[in-house]
């Protein structure tokens, strides 16, 4: 019987795409699957595009960050060595591209900016409306800061993973998220002004300081 | 009362980030401030509005977008495409990185949905889709015939095993030149049907034409039939092989894979001594089972040697899986 006729029928290995985690997946593309990648990209798409999005603020930096970081991941697929989860490395690279693209291009300060007039407090408004509370308030962070909050309080990652993604301590993403929330709730919410802090001490209380020495974000060094 | 805390250092408790004396007073106070119990409260509705931001969706244009950037990236070949195999080569070449010949050669240009291979050999030299890979060998791979046995063994190779099976891929090569001699195509797996006896006819041609019922394009010389009954690899070819997908293209098109060897081996008239198709297994690199094809060559600098390459069914710049230079004897 010719090799040719015991074949398997067409597609017969594709049946089980479905099942294929994201390593096999990667794997795959490696190997020189051209649909693999897709298949991943497809996958987590809206969430890497939510991370970008909200990190950046922007939906054109957002895109372009985006870019940037799956081709690189394309190509880079290789070097992936499996010490942490796929999800993970391609959080990451889409993380670093949103930095990149902020220091590239100074779209926007990473210092925070002079104090706005506050909005109207989100607990007087909608959902809706707090939603763009939020996502304005979120513009207001320097990136690293909102790097951090938005991987742990909108998508949920521990500050573990978040620590793997960011490529900093975990205490470095507890005290970004720290801040960053302190920052938000100020502009976010109806407080009481007598007992607000110091708006123009943007420095770290003295106990965590030691825990962003091993960080070199720029709100470090103010 | 004591004095007051910040929004930072409550967003710094909430995190668990004060220091336990300031911790405890922090709580102590929390206790009887409502003021401050208020700020702390703020602190984690804002983390609820965060949450209840809840999930995206990636607007089409932007998924068009990326998806065009993909497809693009497929295309491209040069060195900014994991440059790896540039380095490997080097190993084997001396140091000099041959893109000239790379740039000249064959290209293997990626498709969204199939890999088109345009040969860089004269004049049946037109693109054709991976459905459409030639079925049948073209005059160009008749004009480098293919002696090598191939296999399809199908079997997983890994960095530890690669060099006893390389050896024994050789060994089955070697018993195999004798048909090889006389056979202007493939010494190849269609021995593994003639190993089944009795499909002389298929294993010396083109089995799979003859079953579509289409017309052959025969090299000039004409294909000399396989004997009946001699299989270059009886002991590792097997009749119920069953090779990835993927690697169809290569397994069925001697200009690709042709093409592949000289690609990887950067040799123009690369002879590879064997060929296998299988799969790749590298915990190292988080590969498992990926299809890959293993070329066995001739050392060039050392008789006693024969350099392994491991390649991914793309063949091309980001394929390279494994490279090794091996004892030709163990």
């Amino acid at each position: 019987m010719s090799r040719l006729r015991s074949r398997p029928a067409r597609g017969v290995e594709d049946v089980s795409d479905e099942l294929l985690d994201d390593a096999d997946l990667l794997a795959r593309h490696v190997g020189g699957d051209h649909e693999a990648f897709g298949q991943l990209v497809a996958r987590h798409r809206d969430r890497l595009w939510a991370v970008a999005l909200r990190t950046l603020g922007n939906p054109d930096d957002a895109a372009d960050a985006l870019q940037d970081a799956l081709l690189s991941a394309y190509r880079g697929a290789s070097s992936f060595r499996g010490n942490s989860a796929v999800t993970t490395w391609l959080h990451r690279i889409v993380v670093n591209a949103c930095l990149d693209l902020v220091r590239r291009r100074s779209v926007r300060p990473t210092q925070p900016l002079p104090e706005e007039p506050a909005a109207p407090a989100a607990d007087v408004l909608g959902d809706r409306e707090t939603a763009l509370a939020v996502t304005a308030a979120l513009r207001t962070l320097p990136i690293e800061q909102s790097a951090a909050v938005v991987l742990v309080d909108l998508e949920g990652f521990s500050v573990d993973e978040a620590s793997q993604i960011l490529g900093v301590p975990t205490g470095t993403v507890k005290s970004r998220c720290a801040r960053a929330r302190a920052r938000l709730a100020e502009r976010l919410w109806d407080l009481d002004p007598r007992t607000e802090r110091d708006p123009g001490n943007d420095a770290p209380s003295p106990r965590v300081q030691a825990n962003e020495s091993t960080s070199t974000g720029p709100e470090e060094q103010a | 009362m004591s004095e007051h805390f910040t929004l930072d250092e409550l967003a710094e408790l909430d995190a668990g980030l004060l220091a336990h004396r300031r911790a405890r007073a922090a709580a102590r106070h929390l206790a009887r401030c409502d003021e401050c119990q208020a700020r702390a409260a703020a602190i984690g509705r804002t983390k609820d509005a965060l949450r209840d931001l809840g999930p995206a969706q990636m607007p089409a244009d932007v998924a068009a977008r990326l998806a065009r950037a993909l497809d693009d990236a497929t295309t491209t070949t040069g060195e900014d495409v994991v440059p790896d195999l540039g380095a490997y080569r080097a190993k084997r070449f001396g140091g000099i990185p041959p893109w000239a010949y790379a740039a000249a050669a064959a290209v293997v240009v990626l498709g969204a949905t199939g890999i088109a291979v345009g040969t860089r050999h004269g004049h049946k030299a037109t693109p054709t889709s991976a459905a459409a890979a030639p079925l049948v060998p073209t005059a160009a791979a008749s004009a480098q015939r293919l002696r090598v046995p191939l296999q399809e063994s199908g079997r997983t190779y890994t960095p530890d095993s690669i060099a006893d099976l390389a050896t024994g891929l050789i060994g089955n090569a070697a018993a195999a030149d004798t048909l090889a001699a006389k056979t202007p195509e493939f010494a190849g797996t269609q021995g593994g049907a003639a190993a089944g006896g009795g499909s002389a006819g298929n294993a010396a041609g083109h089995p799979r034409a003859a079953k579509n019922g289409v017309e052959t394009r025969q090299p000039d010389t004409g294909a000399v039939p396989a004997p009946a009954g001699v299989a270059p690899a009886p002991s590792v070819a097997t009749a119920t092989s069953r090779i990835p997908a993927s690697l169809r293209r290569l397994a069925d098109s001697r200009s690709a894979l042709l093409q592949c060897a000289a690609f990887i081996s950067d040799t123009p008239n690369a002879s590879p001594i064997a060929v296998d198709f299988g799969r790749w297994t590298n915990a190292d690199a988080g590969l498992r089972r990926v299809p890959a094809v293993v070329f066995v060559f001739d050392d060039l600098t050392d008789p006693h040697s024969i350099d392994v390459f491991v390649v991914g069914a793309a063949c091309d710049d980001t394929s390279l899986l494994d490279y090794q230079i091996l004892d030709r004897t163990p």
